[in-house]
């Protein structure tokens, strides 16, 4: 079951990447999430990540190729043979699938789509068709064999039956083998640094690339915004007390509050969680909220915590610091540009009072929140001085209506009062 | 019991009309003559001149003659020459054979069977060589059938005759004088469905009378070469056994066709979409034809053989569909 | 006494600029300036800032002090006295 590993998408208007460095190389086992190698994009250089337990049989694009979205980089061997196939094999094989076409699906028909808007954009080629027989393709279905990996030893190069048995069955036997080889950690020869793509370019390519996807995104989407502002004295409170005793390191950031507020809340409200995509709205499975991390020097990335909801502030507050942090020096992963199913912009606390967000499609809400400033507040019949921070929503009005979004965004800031629920 | 083709059917009519008062034989030179092809040499003295009738030289007057007896109560057996004089009774057999049942309203059924000799092969160039049988088998209320084996020659005679419906047996001419083994006692036999020759498993060879012989020999080449080859004799090309058809071809996932008829409209092409219809993902290469070549067909020894299928064009046909090479699928 | 936690003082905060600002060139930085502002830092750089100062230097900030370390000089001198404060070892 040999198959491609190919140039994953990594959000609206990526067309290609270049290979930077590979960790990994031929013989050696990977296992779902690992990160395999480095590829620069117009997001900066960005970690990918493989989707399932594979063996490595080859390194399609050698480090400083630039590949195409949905090019082949790794040829793989599953895991599993066709007659025998274990439970966990299939498993893993069904449960990278999901995640994968997730990851995949919205950004690649961005790809489509802004190849279409975009008239200087090189028209997307279809790759030539595969000569297949229709029993070999309806066989390797049913194998998971990835046709695009075999050589046709049919009429006119076909790929027949017998190649996709062959294969599965080859790849089957090389799993049986005894894997020495694969259990060695890859020596990653460093980068030379003439390869490196310049800053420049880079950032001019970033800049194109939210020039694409924000211009897409007025172009499609009726945005419609709400704002509500109200007092966050408890909630500072509540985090003063609750850091007062912590090590820097345990601390929790405000940020892990909106992002916990707005993955609850979301859980609620799945129309503003998913996308806008094939004239319809997909909810997502999961709610991986994007946050906007600006980067110095200009640019912009919205890589996704996963699972949000489901995480503790702490755990939160580690995934944001660990985040930023790799988001500054280059070392995003694909699967944290490619999945945000909501993005969360913040303007921190040096920042102005209100944020409205431009929606990254083919996400259909971005939530905003302000920097807290204090002001008179009438709370019970008394002015005070609070602290007020103002939260915003931006959402696409094919998916949602207001009523539904002031209920979405009154329902974030209740999490918010409450932190402690969170 | 060592017996021909020739003598297979002869038995099979001389059973028929002692079984079946009903049953005469009428055609051009089947009395005194003993037959074109000599099938029924002996029967005029046997049944005598009542019911083993000399036809004058006129294809549509004695095969009406055939139809009207039939709708008469009797079990005609009508033998035209070839197929090539059969034109002159198309009108008496698309027209009138084929509709009456339906045009009476169910009220008049034509129990009458045509047999016909068929094919090239002999060296008697365009005129009397053509293969037919897919013209015929494109007419509804007819059924087309093509005995091949000694044993079908034996026993699909008597099986059309008790058919309500007009049947046509198409015998090939290079048949007749094919020897081999038939029990005394062999009866008759189903007219409906194909029948597995030779069991393989790579590639299905389909066809019907004398192709029947050339595709397994073909088999037999391509088993020393390591392929497996299943061959399909087709029986009856009307109605198709589609279920047999797609059932080889769903085990092979592989079909040459072979048809000594031209392959533009010919039954070949009905095979062929049939295939492509009912097993198009358990195909794992495009069906293939080997079919006479598009010329009428040439008098010279040399020319004939090279514009009929011939069992190098089936294994040549067969392995293009097994190995990569340059494949010449258009 | 003195020089060495000025010396552990400023590796410390190179190295965790290193870390949380690579780019930014800290020689160029005005001490007496708005540090936030000027490496364009936000509050999760801040945070990571002070759990790297801590990592480096064993030095908790707590948030009631971040007002004291707000320009770089001010956060060396505020780091060089609460290492003089604890015992040497």
């Amino acid at each position: 079951m040999s198959k491609p590993y190919r140039m994953p998408s990594l959000g609206a208007g990526m067309e290609d990447g270049t290979v930077i460095e590979w960790h990994v190389e031929p013989g050696q086992r990977v296992r779902r999430g690992d990160v395999v190698g480095v590829v620069d994009t117009e997001k900066g250089a960005i970690e990918i990540e493989i989707w399932e337990d594979a063996e490595v049989l080859e390194i399609v694009a050698d480090p400083g190729t630039k590949v195409p979205v949905g090019e082949p980089l790794l040829v793989l061997a599953g895991q599993g043979d066709d007659d025998d196939r274990s439970p966990s094999a299939q498993e893993s094989v069904e449960a990278a699938t999901p995640g994968s076409a997730e990851a995949e699906s919205p950004a690649l028909e961005d790809v489509w789509d802004e190849s279409e808007a975009a008239p200087e954009a090189a028209p997307v080629e279809a790759a030539p068709r595969l000569r297949v027989s229709p029993v070999a393709r309806r066989r390797a279905r049913e194998l998971r064999v990835e046709l695009e990996s075999l050589e046709g030893s049919g009429p006119g190069g076909a790929i027949t039956l017998a190649d996709v048995e062959s294969a599965a069955r080859g790849e089957a036997g090389e799993e049986e083998a005894p894997d020495s080889a694969g259990q060695e950690p890859p020596s990653s020869p460093p980068r030379p640094k003439d390869e490196e793509p310049g800053d420049k370019d880079r950032h001019a390519a970033m800049r194109k690339a939210i020039a694409v996807a924000m211009t897409r995104s007025k172009r499609e989407i009726p945005h419609y915004y709400l704002a509500h502002a109200f007092s966050l004295e408890r909630t500072l409170r509540w985090l003063s007390r609750v850091n007062e005793e912590r090590r820097p390191a345990e601390r929790l950031l405000l940020a892990s509050l909106y992002l916990k507020a707005v993955a609850k809340s979301v859980r609620e409200f799945p129309e503003f969680n998913g996308f806008w995509d094939d004239g319809g709205f997909r909810p997502a499975p999961g709610v991986h909220p994007g946050m906007a991390i600006s980067l110095r020097g200009g640019g912009l990335v919205a890589p996704a915590i996963h699972d949000a909801d489901q995480r503790s502030l702490e755990e939160l507050t580690k995934g944001i610091r660990d985040l930023v942090q790799r988001a500054r020096s280059g070392h995003l992963r694909g699967s944290e540009v490619a999945d945000p199913t909501i993005t969360l912009t913040s303007l921190g606390d040096r920042g102005v009072e209100t944020v409205f967000g431009v929606i990254y499609p083919p996400q259909v809400a971005i939530v905003g929140v302000g920097s807290v400033v204090e002001r008179p507040w009438a709370v019970g019949g008394m002015v005070g001085s609070h602290r007020v921070v103002t939260l915003t929503l931006a959402a696409d009005h094919r998916a949602s209506d207001g009523h539904r979004g002031s209920l979405f965004l009154d329902r974030i800031a209740r999490h918010f009062e409450t932190p402690e629920d969170l | 019991m060592k017996t021909t083709y020739r003598e297979a059917v002869r038995e099979a009519i001389r059973e028929a009309m002692h079984r079946d008062e009903r049953v005469f034989l009428m055609g051009e030179d089947v009395g005194r003559y003993g037959g074109c092809y000599a099938v029924s040499k002996g029967l005029l003295e046997e049944f005598g001149p009542e019911r083993i009738r000399d036809t004058p030289l006129a294809e549509s007057g004695f095969t009406g003659a055939g139809i009207g007896a039939a709708l008469g109560g009797m079990r005609p057996i009508v033998e035209i020459m070839t197929v090539n004089f059969s034109f002159l009774a198309l009108d008496q057999i698309v027209n009138n054979a084929a509709t009456l049942l339906h045009m009476s309203g169910g009220a008049f059924n034509v129990p009458l069977v045509i047999r016909m000799a068929t094919g090239g092969g002999r060296q008697v160039a365009a005129q009397h060589s053509r293969s037919l049988e897919g013209w015929y088998a494109h007419i509804p209320g007819l059924r087309i059938v093509a005995p091949a084996t000694l044993d079908d020659a034996r026993g699909m005679l008597w099986s059309a005759l008790e058919d309500p419906d007009p049947v046509i047996l198409f015998e090939h001419v290079l048949l007749y004088n094919m020897e081999g083994e038939l029990p005394e006692q062999a009866g008759p036999v189903s007219i409906e469905g194909a029948a597995v020759r030779r069991e393989g498993t790579d590639v299905s060879l389909i066809t019907f009378g004398i192709g029947v012989f050339k595709a397994l020999e073909a088999a037999e080449v391509l088993a020393e070469e390591g392929v497996s080859a299943e061959v399909l004799d087709l029986r009856s090309l009307r109605p198709l056994d589609d279920r047999a058809i797609l059932e080889t071809v769903r085990k092979t996932h592989r079909a040459v066709i072979i048809d000594e008829g031209w392959r533009s409209g010919g039954i070949s092409a009905e095979i062929s979409a049939r295939i492509t219809e009912g097993a198009f993902y358990d195909l794992d290469a495009p069906p293939a034809r080997v079919c006479g070549v598009e010329v009428p067909t040439p008098y010279p020894e040399h020319l004939e053989r090279a514009a009929l299928p011939q069992v190098p064009d089936i294994v040549e046909a067969a392995r293009g569909l097994l190995s990569g090479g340059e494949g010449d699928v258009a | 006494m003195n020089e060495s936690h000025q010396a552990r003082v400023q590796a410390g905060i190179r190295d965790a600029f290193r870390r949380i600002a690579p780019e930014i060139d800290l020689d160029a930085i005005d001490p007496t300036a708005n540090l936030r502002d000027e490496a364009d830092l936000d509050s999760v750089d801040a945070l990571n800032l002070i759990v790297l100062l801590d990592e480096k230097l064993g030095v908790e900030i707590p948030e009631s002090d971040y007002g004291q370390i707000a320009t770089l000089r001010d956060m060396a001198r505020y780091l060089e006295a609460r290492l003089s404060d604890e015992p040497e070892s």
